[in-house]
């Protein structure tokens, strides 16, 4: 079966005059038709930048790719040009960004804001009632009256902008879905709305998607993949099952899950990972995790890791090295 | 909407008592007196005497201020000027035309000018073009505009002539004073556009936009301008107001017939009802401008009518 997106070894740089930020260091994944994939990782770990580079709105004065190839129904969209971009984007990737408060233009109606998806991806013809026909129809789908169409921004709700945001994203039905911390900015009671209306919609339509989140809770309800992400690199990477349940686990997956509470555990403290992330300004020699790891060892410093793959389990990680095993 | 606007109407009531007791003050507070400078310093002392008892003005200052407040409230007589002893509001009728054209008319250039070059200038940000209209701007927004008058006049009227150097009795004498007005309001316009723009762009909105596949030019014209626009209409409101007084110094410079000069000469011949009220309707004026821009704001804005109908 083809993949739907292939991310190969991308690398995605920021250059200023002053110094070079290596966003995303060589990060490789794929994802099917249905299937949604999981990218996991504390901020500034580079999940935002790598679903910018998909839909090539990086900072195009910034911004850099050296290295690496995105393949979309097998095109590589880093050869594409502005123009076959802006009939992708939209159509077939469309994007759900993080804060709903800002993501919707202020002084345009939200119909408006959906037709206008509507209107650039227009390939049947469709006539200007016929449009507002499928506004119509996108709003119910995401439980908005549609006599709220005439209404601005600012006349809605945290979690009712964010059911706008969704159905601008999904108005046009791409096959791919990125969402950005979709729920991150809305309180708890809302954010369980919002997933459960995205999981219905997305199996309705058939949309594959990329959630990047820092929730493993959320990651555990609608991920079928997940990618645990680390300054810029997938430190872990299998199926939802291998990384929450599999026997062998890098030890900053190890560190994301004791530092969320759980009600069953006895112990009393939440056990967060100690020390910051890497300066990203900086060429890292060896284990970008060495300085924060608890089983840190010499060779760590010194080598890059190689992948330990277990069937569809792969963890990037000294610990696991054939020699070490046998040993 | 309406009662907004009834509000504001009335809100200017007070502004206006202010700026008119601050102007009687200093009038009364500046030496000279209108007596001499209008009857010349060969009067005789009869003679002054018979002036002052005819304006009231032996009265003390605050039974001044008393008459001048109750004539204007029971008759909304504003008084007759001291030299011409026609009613002050004719007066002013009769050169306001001029004025307005000219503050009109270099704010329309200006808008024109600064708006379409601000957004040239962010949207090509830090390339050499936004490089040279940022430079430049800042060059004429530093440039005094009575001293640029000056120049204009010396290489364009004394030196091409081209244009005529003073008056306004065609066309042609209006291109030099607009052009000086409207340079100076031009650079702080691109200024502010710029940077409107460039805040706007930055927007979180404006990505959604180009994730929806909008093309960067659409982006621009129907996310980013608009919103950007909100900031400028206040300092073109703002410059308009600007430009009025502007025109006072514009005005003298050029030797236009226009409001600023009569308030420039009543102000010499220290014509009391004639500054008064040409003042107060130069304030009066501002606050209208500046309502309407509060209106058109709101129109742009569904977020400010929204507050302006609860």
């Amino acid at each position: 079966m083809e993949n739907l997106l292939e991310v190969k070894n991308l690398q995605v740089h920021y250059e200023t005059d002053k110094e070079t930020v290596y966003a995303v260091n060589g990060v490789s994944f794929t994802i099917q038709n249905g299937e949604t994939l999981g990218l996991v990782g504390e901020t500034g770990a580079g999940k935002t930048t790598i679903s910018l580079a998909i839909l090539q709105l990086l900072s195009e004065r910034t911004a850099r790719i050296p290295k690496g190839e995105i393949y979309f129904k097998g095109k590589n969209l880093l050869d594409l040009g502005e123009k076959e971009m802006q009939l992708i984007r939209g159509e077939e990737i469309s994007m759900i960004f993080q804060d709903p408060m800002t993501a919707l233009n202020p002084i345009m109606t939200i119909g408006k804001q959906i037709a206008e998806a509507l209107r650039l991806h227009n390939h049947q013809g469709l006539s200007l009632s016929e449009i507002e026909e499928k506004v119509d129809e996108v709003l119910k789908m995401v439980g908005i009256p549609p006599e709220r169409k005439t209404e601005y921004p600012h006349q809605f709700s945290g979690g009712m902008k964010q059911r706008v945001v969704i159905a601008i994203a999904l108005a046009c039905e791409p096959q791919l879905l990125i969402a950005d911390e979709p729920t991150t900015a809305l309180d708890v009671t809302i954010q369980a709305q919002v997933l459960l209306m995205m999981k219905r919609l997305r199996q309705q339509l058939g949309t594959s998607m990329i959630l990047i989140t820092h929730d493993l809770g959320v990651v555990s309800k609608v991920c079928d993949n997940v990618a645990v992400i680390y300054a810029g690199e997938i430190v872990e990477y299998g199926t939802l099952r291998d990384v929450f349940s599999g026997k062998v686990h890098h030890p900053y997956t190890v560190g994301l899950f004791g530092s969320i509470p759980s009600l069953t555990a006895k112990t009393r403290r939440l056990q967060p990972i100690e020390g910051l992330m890497p300066d990203p300004t900086k060429e890292v020699q060896g284990c970008r995790f060495a300085d924060r790891c608890p089983h840190v060892r010499e060779i760590c410093r010194r080598e890059s890791p190689s992948i330990f793959a277990e069937g569809s389990h792969q963890v990037k990680c000294h610990l696991f090295r054939e020699e070490e095993k046998h040993a | 909407m309406y009662k907004y606007v009834i509000k504001r109407v009335l809100l200017t009531i007070p502004v206006l008592l202010g700026v008119l007791l601050i102007v009687f003050t200093i009038m009364s507070l500046t030496p000279g007196e209108p007596a001499r400078l209008i009857l010349g310093a060969s009067a005789d002392q009869a003679a002054i005497d018979a002036f002052n008892q005819l304006h009231g003005l032996d009265a003390t200052f605050p039974e001044r201020l008393w008459n001048y407040l109750k004539d204007i409230v029971t008759d909304l007589d504003f008084g007759r000027s001291y030299r011409s002893d026609k009613p002050v509001f004719d007066m002013i009728l009769g050169r306001f035309p001029i004025t307005f054209m000219l503050a009109t008319l270099s704010i329309f250039f200006s808008a024109v000018i600064g708006i379409v070059l601000g957004v040239v200038s962010a949207v090509k940000q830090y390339s050499k073009l936004d490089a040279t209209l940022t430079v430049t701007a800042m060059i004429f927004a530093s440039i005094p505009s009575f001293w640029l008058g000056m120049m204009l006049i010396l290489g364009f009227s004394l030196n091409l002539h081209m244009f005529p150097s003073h008056g306004a009795d065609s066309w042609q004498s209006y291109v030099l004073p607009v052009l000086t007005l409207a340079v100076s309001a031009a650079a702080g316009l691109l200024r502010m556009t710029r940077s409107a723009m460039l805040e706007t762009i930055r927007m979180e909105y404006i990505r959604t936009a180009r994730a929806k596949g909008a093309s960067p030019r659409d982006v621009i014209y129907k996310h980013a301008l608009k919103n950007a626009l909100l900031p400028v209409v206040t300092s073109l409101g703002i410059s308009f107001g600007t430009s009025l007084g502007g025109a006072v110094v514009i005005e003298t410079v050029f030797s236009i017939p226009g409001l600023g000069m009569l308030i420039v000469n009543a102000i010499r011949d220290k014509d009391f009802p004639l500054v008064m009220a040409s003042i107060l309707f130069l304030a009066a004026l501002f606050c209208l401008v500046m309502l309407i821009v509060d209106l058109i704001y709101a129109f742009i804005d569904p977020r400010i009518k929204s507050k302006y109908l609860n």
